[in-house]
């Protein structure tokens, strides 16, 4: 038998001692918390006051203040009205249906759907004037009718300006099969400036969106040089109108703090984000079980902070950088608390797909461009460049003829003109910059 | 003795020893099937008919042990045996009673299960939610009668009567997964281990009735061999020859005295040895097979988990019972807090041991995935609440047999409770450790009384009192919450209630827009086309019940599409013949036999001719209102935006100036129609319309372009601020109690609270944008709007997005600067 002390000390020993070292983790978390939870509010005003969103109304405040009011209701307008015509428009149409586009035969340029469009076009044509006005706003625009809602966002109106590039492109076509370069010119024009003027690099999705509106604009020039239309000084316009390569650090920059701010936005309420954002229902109940701790949503942010010195500066580095960031943030989130890793699929998602989207982009841009020199050049000197230098001649320099993969583009005699191509056409290794299809060769006559 | 004298004190005996557990079967049952109805109302579950379905199998489990294992412990078999009654009728007494019994049970549960369906309208009692496996009802009844004949022959069988039930709960296990492997082998089928769709009810119904005949028989002799002088058996006898005084390998083995503690221990471990064997297997099996992710598998594993915890909280105290063993403990004055640590420690260390074990395995499924999180959170706590429960339960109760049987229903009635009330009554989680720690506290305090056999008042008292505190300590956050939400005062309430259109019919027209998309009735096609494809159906009527009570007396809505009928555009016509005729006419209008061939011009004139029909036939014949059509309305204003520009270049195009003219008609119809509609999202439209409308008449431009009566319509029409607010408040009004008609979907973390509590913040809520709209100056109506701003956290929030208003709450345009500018624009001039 055991006497009471005996008892008495297997209990300190049993019960008092967890208790103790419970009450001591508890004391230490709390302790924590409290000065993470000081130091985050100290850093959310820091960033607030450098005027860097870190939630929806900072991320409203930060765009309403970068918009014109009334371009942006005069662009809320005319995407109201091309998603009219867009949506009453007979389907067998080229472009907005499953019509096909003008093409070169043995008589000349041949559209079957031709009458169709231009009598569809004839509607379209008071709608240029409005288009060409609300290019006269600075740019980019933000719809006064969005609600800024985090990884909830709504994004109809950025969705609806493919409608008015669309519209756009199709007024072109019929402009060129009309021998009209002026109205075609506007056309572009209005393109180019539609691209502008939705060209927001908050999040991923909205980029995506943007190049594929400038590729669209990009093959739409491609293809007017089969008219064989443009004269000296409307090629040098098209050149322009291509524009400079994109300021890489600047958009990386701009979209990782956007998402910042979504990211932000969803450790409030990870709930509801997290419902718009997974598939699976179970992420909302470890959050209302665990919710994350003040120094985790500490550690975030400074995370986030980290990334945007990280934000890759030369257009090569695109690709590269993303997956870098990705794999970054990927360990991070894997490494860090068990609630922070139901986060990782919302935050930098797609950026290896973006990085090489604006490979992409920037690879067909400048291969354009050099075409429209080339055929520049043989309008003002009769004959057609041996090599992509003699387009310094027209102004283009040597970046405008070197690929992405540092080698110069190539000319070769095609019949009675030049085919212009990349080096991605013959080598894997650099379409791997690339993913999707992207124009790798210009034949011109 | 008379033979059937003999015969009856015999069943009578039987009889009086099966009520116990008869009685609470039928209690905890009726509380578990009306817990199931609380949880779920108005819906059919699974639960509901696993209650109905259970009970009885706890009976047939329970009855064999209660009527034989407990005669063995108290050793009165051998002094039945000793009376002038035969050996077979004292097993045929036993085997009538307990089949007796079991369809009491049986009655008693169906009783329950078939007024909770006819209470609830929830149709018939005999469609099974979850077990609607091919032999229905019939085999769950031969499942039962299984149970029974197995559950006498283990009790029967072995002397522990513990053993005896673990024995049943394994035996049963295995026979469930018997019949897909049997189906197998005897239908050359792959094993199919999913409730819906188990085997053949012939193969289910043959292997239920073999196992039934062979454990009946089994039982049976079993039965008569009880009765005859029992021989030790030989590992027994083994082991006392080998070491006479004491088994080898025992704590008084060791020279130097043990303490207290490790003794008791080692005394539970040693009285318990098998039965916590068994239970560790079992609960190893039922985390495999739970894993398993096999319906059935899982289903096994479930109940196998469940019964094992229930199993092992029955162990802790009731080892003791069995002959009465803790009055050795307790006359030789040992500690109460001493025996309540050492019968609680093994059992919780291998629950402990098996919940590490289950933690491990499941992270390592789940591949450290933190989405499997809650669930494993869910099963360690349920596991824990179960233990606690089931051993406070297993001290109460002085027969092992009782205890066995109906832990599992107690087990699951604080599981059910806790689920309740932490799903339903929003408790919080954490807060839960209150119900499995008030288990805890009165079996240790009450653990000298139960040594002593001293159940008296004061013992009963506080246990009482401790179900109390269970029951009631997780409703208090729930009334906590009921008392200090802010509600909507009772007179503004019956304000609402008053003027909301519930008790009538509300008829709503849709208008459309003709797609070229859509696929052309037959009827439109006759005569023009044969082809498909064509200009789509249009200007369906949908009538919208506001009381889910029809009102008796005739509508206005009906009698109006009566009288639509004898014009000739009735509302059959509107659904078939005339609608289509209409479209016929006015594609013919212009040249014209399909939709397709009109060219793109022609076609926006006859989409404002068919809009234009479709507002001046519906809307003004048939007193309702309008649906929100976004489609329609940008259509209108692409009409008006694109002549407007085209006259610019053509200042002598008439056409244009008409199509001006007749657009803007149909968009005031539009607007007057949709400010009847009372729902925030027609309102907001009819907002949204009505600035759009403003902006075009402060453009000089325009009002050049418009008739003088009609600009003057419109402009009366923004200045008519008495029928905007009218409609926003029957929009308030109707939303209101629409919302108690229908679950609001809630966007935040509202979704969390009760139902009640969820109306009643909602009600605040609607109260809030009653306050804004009837606010009695400016600044009043400031602040309301800046608190509505801030707590409006309803479903309409979502629409308010789709509609672009750019704010979280649908009365964002009320009162706006817009309206005020309206004003200034009486008397105005171009």
């Amino acid at each position: 038998m055991i006497g009471k002390r005996g008892w008495i000390g297997w209990l300190v020993l049993v019960a008092t001692i967890p208790l103790l070292l419970l009450l001591a983790i508890v004391g230490w978390q709390a302790a924590t918390q409290r000065k993470a939870t000081a130091e985050l509010s100290q850093l959310k005003e820091k960033l607030v006051a450098a005027n860097i969103p870190i939630d929806n109304s900072t991320m409203q405040r930060r765009f309403e203040e970068r918009t014109h009011p009334e371009g942006a209701k005069a662009w809320e307008e005319v995407t109201m009205l091309c998603d009219v015509l867009v949506r009453s428009a007979p389907k067998d149409l080229p472009i907005l249906g499953e019509g096909s586009l003008p093409r070169k035969g043995a008589s000349g340029i041949e559209w079957k759907e031709a009458a169709k469009v231009n009598d569809f076009i004839k509607e379209f044509t008071p709608l240029r004037k409005r288009i060409a006005q609300a290019s006269s706003y600075p740019k980019p625009v933000w719809s006064s009718g969005i609600r800024f809602d985090g990884y909830a966002t709504l994004l109809p109106m950025l969705q609806e300006s493919r409608n008015i590039v669309s519209l756009l492109q199709l007024d072109t076509f019929d402009a060129l099969y009309q021998k009209d370069n002026r109205r075609a010119l506007e056309d572009l024009r209005g393109m180019r400036a539609t691209i502008d003027a939705f060209d927001w690099d908050f999040c991923a999705v909205a980029l995506m969106i943007n190049v594929a509106k400038s590729e669209t604009l990009y093959m739409t020039i491609h293809r007017s040089m089969e008219f064989d239309l443009w004269n000296e000084k409307e090629l040098q316009e098209l050149g322009e109108m291509l524009g400079q390569a994109r300021n890489s650090e600047t958009t990386w920059k701009e979209l990782v703090l956007g998402e910042q701010a979504m990211i932000q936005e969803a450790v409030k309420d990870p709930g509801r984000q997290l419902q718009s954002g997974l598939e699976s229902q179970s992420g909302p109940w470890v959050h209302r079980i665990f919710p994350l701790k003040a120094s985790d949503q500490l550690a975030l942010l400074k995370l986030t902070q980290t990334y945007l010195s990280a934000v890759p500066r030369a257009s090569a580095a695109h690709l590269e950088n993303a997956k870098i960031m990705e794999e970054s943030w990927r360990v991070a989130a894997s490494t860090g608390p068990t609630n922070l890793r139901l986060l990782q699929p919302l935050f930098m998602t797609s950026y290896s797909s973006l990085a090489s989207a604006f490979n992409r982009e920037e690879e067909q841009r400048r291969l354009l461009r050099c075409a429209l020199a080339a055929k520049q050049f043989q309008l003002k000197k009769g004959r057609w460049p041996v090599s992509v230098s003699d387009l310094a001649e027209i102004g283009l320099t040597k970046e405008d003829w070197t690929s992405l993969a540092e080698t110069p583009f190539a000319i070769t005699p095609d019949m009675d003109g030049v085919t212009l191509s990349s080096p991605s056409q013959s080598n894997p290794a650099v379409r791997s910059l690339f993913l999707g299809y992207v124009i790798d060769s210009i034949t011109l006559r | 003795m008379n033979p059937s004298i003999a015969w009856n004190r015999l069943c009578w005996k039987e009889f009086r020893q099966t009520l116990p557990l008869l009685g609470m079967l039928a209690v905890v049952g009726f509380l578990l099937q009306v817990l199931a109805q609380i949880a779920s109302p108005g819906t059919r579950e699974w639960n509901q008919s696993f209650f109905f379905l259970g009970v009885p199998g706890l009976f047939a489990a329970g009855v064999g042990a209660l009527l034989v294992s407990q005669e063995k412990d108290a050793r009165t078999l051998q002094w039945l045996a000793s009376l002038p009654v035969s050996r077979n009728q004292i097993v045929r007494a036993k085997y009538t009673i307990g089949l007796i019994g079991l369809v009491s049970v049986w009655m008693i549960s169906f009783a329950y299960f078939a007024s909770m369906r006819i209470f609830f309208s929830q149709g018939s009692p005999w469609e099974l939610e979850g077990f609607e496996s091919e032999g229905g009802i019939a085999y769950w009844i031969l499942h039962s009668l299984f149970v029974f004949t197995l559950s006498f022959a283990t009790a029967w069988y072995f002397r522990s009567t513990l053993v005896g039930l673990i024995a049943l709960v394994g035996i049963t296990a295995l026979v469930s997964l018997a019949s897909p492997i049997i189906s197998n082998v005897v239908m050359n089928q792959p094993p199919v281990f999913n409730l819906q769709r188990s085997p053949e009810a012939a193969v289910s119904i043959s292997t239920l009735v073999g196992f039934t005949l062979v454990t009946f028989l089994l039982g049976w002799r079993y039965g008569i061999r009880s009765f005859s002088a029992a021989s030790i058996p030989k590992r027994v006898a083994a082991r006392s020859i080998a070491s006479p005084t004491h088994r080898k390998g025992s704590i008084a083995d060791r020279k130097r005295v043990q303490p207290l503690f490790s003794a008791l221990v080692w005394q539970f471990s040693r009285q318990n040895q098998i039965a916590m064997m068994a239970i560790v297997v079992a609960l190893v099996l039922a985390t495999t097979l739970w894993r398993s992710g096999v319906e059935l598998l899982l289903m096994v594993g479930a109940i196998l988990g469940h019964c094992a915890i229930c199993g092992l909280g029955v162990l802790t105290f009731q080892g003791d019972m069995i002959q009465n063993r803790i009055r050795f403990l307790a006359d030789r004055g040992v500690s109460p807090h001493s025996v309540w640590l050492s019968r609680i420690f093994m059992p919780l260390s291998l629950l402990a041991a098996v919940i590490l074990g289950y933690l491990a395995l499941d992270w390592t499924i789940g591949n450290g995935d933190p989405r499997m999180l809650p669930q494993s959170f869910y099963v360690v706590t349920g596991a824990l609440l179960l233990f606690a429960t089931t051993q406070w339960f297993s001290q109460q109760v002085r027969s092992p047999v009782l205890a066995a049987t109906l832990s599992p229903l107690i087990g699951l009635l604080s599981l059910f409770y806790c689920s309740f009330v932490h799903s339903e009554l929003s408790f919080p989680f954490y807060s839960l450790v209150v119900v499995a720690v008030v288990p805890l506290l009165m079996s240790y305090l009450m653990t000298q009384r139960w040594m002593d056999g001293r159940f008296g008042w004061r013992y009963w008292a506080p246990q009482g009192l401790a179900v109390f505190l269970m029951v009631v300590v997780p409703l208090l956050p729930y009334f906590y919450l009921l008392a200090t939400v802010p509600v909507m005062p009772r007179a503004d309430r019956e304000y609402l209630a008053s003027i909301a259109p519930i008790g009538r019919r509300l008829v709503t027209h849709r208008i459309s827009l003709m797609q070229s998309t859509q696929q052309t009735s037959g009827i439109l096609m006759e005569g023009a086309s044969n082809s498909p494809g064509g200009p789509g159906m249009s200007g369906e009527v949908e009538v919208v019940f506001v009381d889910p009570e029809p009102a008796a007396s005739p509508v206005p809505g009906e009698e109006s599409m009566q009288g639509h009928a004898e014009d000739g555009v009735g509302m059959e016509g509107m659904l078939a013949s005339p609608v289509p005729v209409q479209v016929l006419a006015l594609i013919k209008k212009y040249g014209a036999t399909r939709w397709e061939d009109l060219p793109f011009s022609d076609q926006r004139k006859v989409q404002l001719e068919w809009i234009e029909w479709q507002i001046n036939c519906i809307p003004l014949k048939i007193e309702g209102t309008i649906e929100p059509c976004p489609d329609v309305i940008n259509h209108l204003k692409s009409e008006i935006i694109f002549s407007r520009l085209k006259l610019e270049d053509e200042p002598e195009w008439k056409e244009g100036i008409d199509r001006i003219g007749r657009s803007f008609r149909a968009m005031l119809e539009i607007a007057k129609r949709l400010r009847l509609h009372p729902t925030f999202r027609a309102q907001t439209e009819a907002d949204l319309l009505d600035i759009w409308l403003l902006e075009q008449m402060e453009q000089s431009v325009t009002r050049k372009l418009l008739d003088e009566p009609l600009a003057d319509e419109i402009i009366q029409h923004l200045n008519n601020s008495q029928a905007r607010n009218k409609g926003r408040l029957q929009a308030i009004a109707n939303q209101w109690t629409s919302s108690f008609l229908e679950e609001p979907m809630s966007t935040k973390s509202s979704n969390d609270l009760p139902v009640s509590i969820r109306f009643r913040k909602v009600s605040y809520q609607y109260w809030l944008m009653k306050e804004y709209l009837m606010a009695p100056n400016a600044s009043a109506r400031a602040v309301a709007r800046e608190r509505l701003a801030k707590e409006f956290r309803i479903h309409e929030f979502e629409f308010a997005k789709s509609v672009r208003t750019g704010s979280s709450f649908p009365g964002a345009l009320w009162f706006g600067e817009w309206e005020e500018r309206a004003k200034n624009l009486r008397g105005t001039t171009p």
